[in-house]
């Protein structure tokens, strides 16, 4: 049986409400997975539903503001980014109920480019799900990645440039999973740095280009963390200490031993720290 | 080239290409595909690979056990030619040649060596003059693959310089011409 608009009445006709459209107080219900469209050149007072400059966003916080309401039905919404440079950083703050994949350029991950002062995306809320794949992501003051406050965050075939704090952040049960590729080009004092939070780094492949140095530590976890950093690859090298893990914080790299990690001084176990 | 160093730890190994270091985890984790870097280092030493040592000494060092070895092989290989001649004869070598060409230039020349060599073997001297000349030429072209061999190597040597890895991979054993019949 086909599925049936919402019926309104509208100046006496009672009518089906039109496709994009939402009623208030009513949560709009996926029956498919839906694309939202983001261009350098869109207007974030378009609908977003289609990959041409007067229907596209021109930013992903309105991709992040619109999600909020709709009820995803188990369906992901991905959201497509054109090619360009992004400076708009994105906070999915809000609690969602399904995924939102956020998908760059797949043969030419340094076409699409967010580059922010604050973090690049951000997810916050228990069960807020967001995954960036496929995109050049670099934070002026802050992070590229960022799971916090119990949300989830992916960051898939991700180039990483200079990010002032860490490539990727988990904190306050914040989980970062990283699969794929991640290939390293900017500085940061971390690539992971983690506050009471989750990095999972299983199989990645990583790659190193240039001198790459991390002047915190290469994974950097605070209180009460954890680093799964089980069977990933590292291409090239770097320079800084290899790992600090604090504050009851484990990193667990599979018995690869203390110098697997990127760099060039020791790792540090402090106040309860483990590394194994 | 690819080639595989050993870690000062058993848990993972470094692979070496083009001069850019892949470090690959070698212990597998329950539930979880081993890593595929992992795999293909197993498949390399199954077919004989030998990884490098896990710390490289300094390339000075290496560059100079790698010349006491090439002169050792070289003087190795160069016996190997001049073997079963005393060394009194192999002095006289230069006169017997000498001789030996002038002869079969000029069957009037003067050869005092091969003239008294001749009588005690009771050879002509044309003859003896003949396979002179003709161990000669075996010798030389011989000897200049020989000493042609060990100045390639040097030259690998001398290209490394101070790369360490890529002294550490010169093999001063390997690719010398086979032995004479």
């Amino acid at each position: 049986m086909a599925s049936r608009r919402p019926l309104v009445n509208v100046s006496g006709s009672i009518r089906e409400l039109p496709a994009g459209d939402t009623l208030p107080g009513v949560r709009e219900l996926l029956t498919a997975a839906r694309t939202y469209y983001v261009r350098t050149d869109g207007s974030d007072s378009n609908t977003g539903l289609s990959n041409t400059a007067g229907g596209a966003f021109k930013t992903l916080q309105r991709v992040a503001e619109i999600v909020v309401p709709i009820d995803f039905g188990g369906y992901t919404i991905t959201v497509q980014l054109a090619d360009g440079t992004y400076t708009d950083s994105a906070v999915f703050t809000k609690t969602l109920n399904g995924r939102v994949s956020i998908v760059g350029n797949a043969s030419s991950p340094s076409n699409v480019v967010i580059s922010t002062s604050a973090s690049c995306i951000t997810s916050s809320g228990a069960g807020t799900d967001v995954t960036v794949s496929k995109c050049q992501l670099q934070s002026s003051s802050v992070s590229a990645l960022v799971g916090t406050n119990g949300a989830y965050i992916t960051g898939t075939d991700n180039i990483y440039g200079v990010c002032a704090f860490a490539h990727v952040a988990a904190l306050l049960r914040g989980q970062v999973v990283i699969t794929g590729t991640a290939q390293i080009i900017g500085n940061a004092p971390s690539f992971a740095n983690l506050d009471n939070g989750f990095l999972d780094t299983t199989l990645v492949a990583f790659t190193l280009t240039g001198s790459r140095s991390f002047a915190a530590a290469f994974i950097y976890a605070g209180s009460l963390s954890y680093a799964r950093v089980v069977l990933p690859t590292f291409t090239g090298s770097a320079t800084g200490s290899r790992f600090t893990t604090a504050g009851n914080s484990m990193i667990n790299v599979n018995g690869a031993g203390d110098s697997f990690l990127p760099g060039n001084a020791a790792g540090t176990r402090t106040s309860g720290g483990e590394y194994a | 080239m690819i080639s595989y160093q050993l870690s000062s730890e058993m848990g993972h190994v470094f692979r070496w290409s083009d001069g850019v270091r892949a470090t690959i985890p070698l212990v597998d984790a329950r539930g979880l595909p081993p890593n595929p870097e992992a795999v293909e280092y197993r498949a390399w030493l199954a077919a004989g690979g030998v990884p490098l040592p896990a710390e490289l000494r300094p390339a000075a060092e290496i560059a100079a056990g790698l010349r006491l070895a090439l002169a050792a092989e070289y003087r190795k290989h160069i016996q190997v030619i001049a073997a079963g001649y005393p060394l009194s004869e192999r002095e006289s070598w230069p006169v017997q040649t000498e001789e030996a060409r002038a002869l079969e230039a000029d069957p009037a020349a003067a050869t005092p060596w091969i003239d008294a060599a001749a009588l005690a073997r009771g050879l002509d001297r044309l003859v003896l003059a003949k396979r002179i000349r003709e161990k000669d030429d075996k010798y030389r072209q011989v000897h200049g693959l020989l000493t042609g061999t060990r100045q390639r190597i040097e030259d690998q040597i001398d290209a490394a310089a101070d790369d360490a890895l890529a002294l550490s991979q010169i093999d001063v054993a390997a690719d010398w011409p086979a032995a004479p019949v």
